[in-house]
């Protein structure tokens, strides 16, 4: 038996002209080069659209798992852009984002050249980051050559729109979240030792970043960026997702409410216990484990799927053999 | 999708130029669309930093005041009194003095006339030793630690190449980073009592900088080697031990305010071989102290880079203070 979810119809219609649903649900139903489906809430397609119509990056906070990188990638499909990605660790710096030179290659080639080898131009050794391959791929191909590169519009066969994710900016250093505010302002920047990049005027931009909440993002870049908070969602939204997400083939209706009942339970006893509450992504898992393997939450097996799905004991747990 | 880039922080522009786009004729996602924007509070930083130092951000494994610590295998500490993480919640009246009733034979003075607080009978707003706007910085300066940066140090390389050394690797300057986080030792002893608060919000400020994966918090009374902390899962406290290169905070007032009685447990001896244990861990040991630094005691500039607890202090006191002390990365 497969699932039939009521049709909402009073969900939030996106407004502006290039944020369109293909279909009557609010919903990227996954292609081949974004497979995921996203359900998007109310609050995610109000903030979505409100950030293409200022043109202001997207500021996406939410507990692991809520789904803040899917929302990236489904908008790329929805956008038909590509997706541009960076995940951020504490040695992320503002020259992995723009681009830089390879310094050691350069010194090893020098020393190479005494010998007579030939000595490669200096435009060769450059490091096109994330943003240079964003605002001007060509460029980003065949280095600097130029004194200040400008992408012309058309110049790409790539796709005129590019979603651009920095993920988990709260990983990196305090300092970067305001290092990037002018090239996320002004959508240019100048590679040390290198040309200067600016966007091509016809290509056009949606920047999402988000954040696990590690740690505190100074007001400045938050005052920059159109915020969305993403919650837990409810044992109905779980549902509703739960069937969008397997709605070919479809998953038995009684199974997706007894697992998303289970994840409900574990996301409101996680503070009590000191566990890290379960998120969409683990209930996913979760519906998947059990729908492959013929189990529902009555199971015997029950816990072994719980405890590898949804509570993680690793993650609380630091002597091994302590969980009971 | 935006075809403009434009500069500045998010204002009723903005709010205009969304609510005139996206909202519909009845208003009904004008709140949202707010809300998104920063005009109504929505903050994506962690929650409890929202709900200030008064919040509930306490685990409840780790609310247990009568947890203890069992003595280390080894027994290279020194002898120390037992460890409870947190502190009682009632407060102690020991050492205060009862004193005998005034006779106010002329009455009770007047005081009509002297002006009302507005929030009479609520305590008034909680002032942190380390304000708001200065506590990341404060914080972040003196937790971080060099590790080699992305400039190239010229200098050392010029020198490479005039006494004829071919180079392996170009030689980086060095830039702080935070990203080898920060074990945070607090004094919970009784001359502690009054800034138990400033104690939550200093934790609090410190997630908020290093990051919640990249701070351990510890507590103590009073003997630095008894410190340690709550973990899930584990029924007894677990033992502060030094992590190689990370440094620690330490916020203490070094036994500055300790009943007399006290003073005897834990002495300059004490605080210098816990200074030294740290120094041959090579992690950077940073003293935070709320008393004037005319009162330090000599020891804590032999081990520790101390900084005075107090909103006046700024970083660029701090940068100076613990240059030169934290010693090289290991």
């Amino acid at each position: 038996m497969t699932t039939t979810t009521d049709d909402k119809t009073d969900y939030y219609k996106p407004r502006h002209p290039s944020f369109a649903y293909p279909g009557e649900e609010p919903l990227w139903p996954g292609d081949e080069r974004f497979p995921q489906p996203y359900l998007f809430m109310d609050e995610a397609a109000i903030a979505v659209d409100v950030a293409l119509t200022i043109g202001r990056p997207l500021l996406v906070a939410g507990p692991p798992g809520s789904g803040k990188t899917m929302l990236a990638s489904a908008m790329a499909g929805l956008l038909g852009a590509d997706l541009l990605q960076h995940t951020m660790t504490s040695r992320s710096r503002l020259e992995d984002l723009t681009g830089g030179m390879d310094q050691l290659k350069r010194l090893h080639d020098a020393q190479a050249a005494r010998s007579g080898a030939r000595l490669a131009p200096d435009w060769s050794y450059l490091k096109p980051g994330l943003f240079w391959r964003a605002f001007d791929p060509e460029g980003a191909v065949n280095r600097a050559r130029r004194h200040v590169l400008r992408a012309q519009p058309g110049a790409s066969s790539a796709p005129s729109r590019t979603v651009i994710l920095l993920d988990e900016i709260d990983k990196a250093e305090p300092d970067l979240p305001n290092d990037l505010l002018e090239v996320l302002d002004t959508k240019r920047f100048r590679v040390s030792n290198g040309p200067e990049v600016e966007a091509a005027a016809g290509r056009s931009y949606f920047v999402v970043i988000t954040t696990n909440g590690e740690r505190e993002l100074p007001p400045a870049f938050l005052r920059r960026c159109v915020s969305l908070v993403l919650h837990s969602p409810s044992t109905e939204e779980l549902i509703d997702i739960g069937a969008r997400h397997f709605k070919d083939p479809g998953v038995d209706a009684d199974l997706l409410k007894s697992v998303a009942g289970k994840v409900h339970e574990l996301q409101e006893s996680a503070p009590r216990l000191g566990r890290r509450p379960p998120g969409t992504s683990e209930f996913l898992d979760a519906l998947k484990a059990c729908d492959r393997l013929g189990l529902t939450p009555d199971h015997k097996l029950w816990r072994q799927v719980e405890t590898a799905t949804l509570i993680k004991p690793m993650q609380w747990q630091t002597k091994p053999g302590a969980a009971k | 999708m935006a075809d403009e880039a434009r500069r500045g922080e998010i204002g009723l522009g903005d709010l205009l130029i969304a609510l005139d786009a996206l909202a519909d004729a009845e208003g009904r996602y004008a709140a949202a669309i707010g809300r998104c924007l920063g005009f109504a509070g929505i903050d994506p930083n962690p929650k409890e930093r929202r709900s200030g130092a008064w919040d509930q951000t306490q685990q409840p494994d780790e609310r247990s005041p009568e947890r203890t610590v069992q003595p280390g295998p080894g027994g290279e500490a020194p002898p120390s009194q037992p460890m409870v993480p947190e502190p009682p919640p009632e407060p102690r009246s020991t050492h205060w003095k009862q004193l005998e009733p005034v006779d106010w034979s002329p009455g009770p003075p007047d005081l009509s006339d002297v002006p009302r607080l507005s929030g009479e009978g609520e305590p008034p707003p909680f002032q942190p030793l380390l304000p708001t706007r200065t506590a990341r910085p404060i914080i972040g300066t003196a937790v971080a630690t060099l590790a080699p940066g992305r400039e190239p140090d010229i200098d050392r390389l010029i020198e490479m190449f005039s006494t004829l050394q071919v180079p392996r690797d170009i030689p980086m300057l060095p830039c702080a980073t935070l990203e080898r986080g920060v074990d945070l030792l607090l004094d919970h002893s009784e001359g502690m009592e009054p800034l138990f608060d400033d104690l939550r919000e200093l934790v609090e400020q410190a997630r908020a900088v290093v990051g919640r994966e990249r701070h351990r918090r510890y507590s103590f009374r009073g003997d630095p080697f008894a410190a340690g902390r709550r973990v899930p899962g584990q029924k007894e406290a677990e033992r502060w031990r030094p992590t190689r290169g990370r440094p620690v905070l330490i916020a203490t007032d070094v036994g500055l305010n300790a009943p007399p009685e006290a003073r005897d447990t834990v002495t300059a001896a004490t605080w210098r071989a816990f200074g030294q244990r740290c120094r041959e861990a090579r992690c950077p040991a940073i003293l935070l102290i709320p008393r004037r630094p005319s009162l330090w005691p000599a020891f804590v500039f032999e081990y520790f880079a101390p900084v005075h607890w107090d909103p006046h202090t700024r970083a660029g006191t701090v940068r100076h203070l613990v240059a030169g002390r934290q010693g090289p990365s290991p």
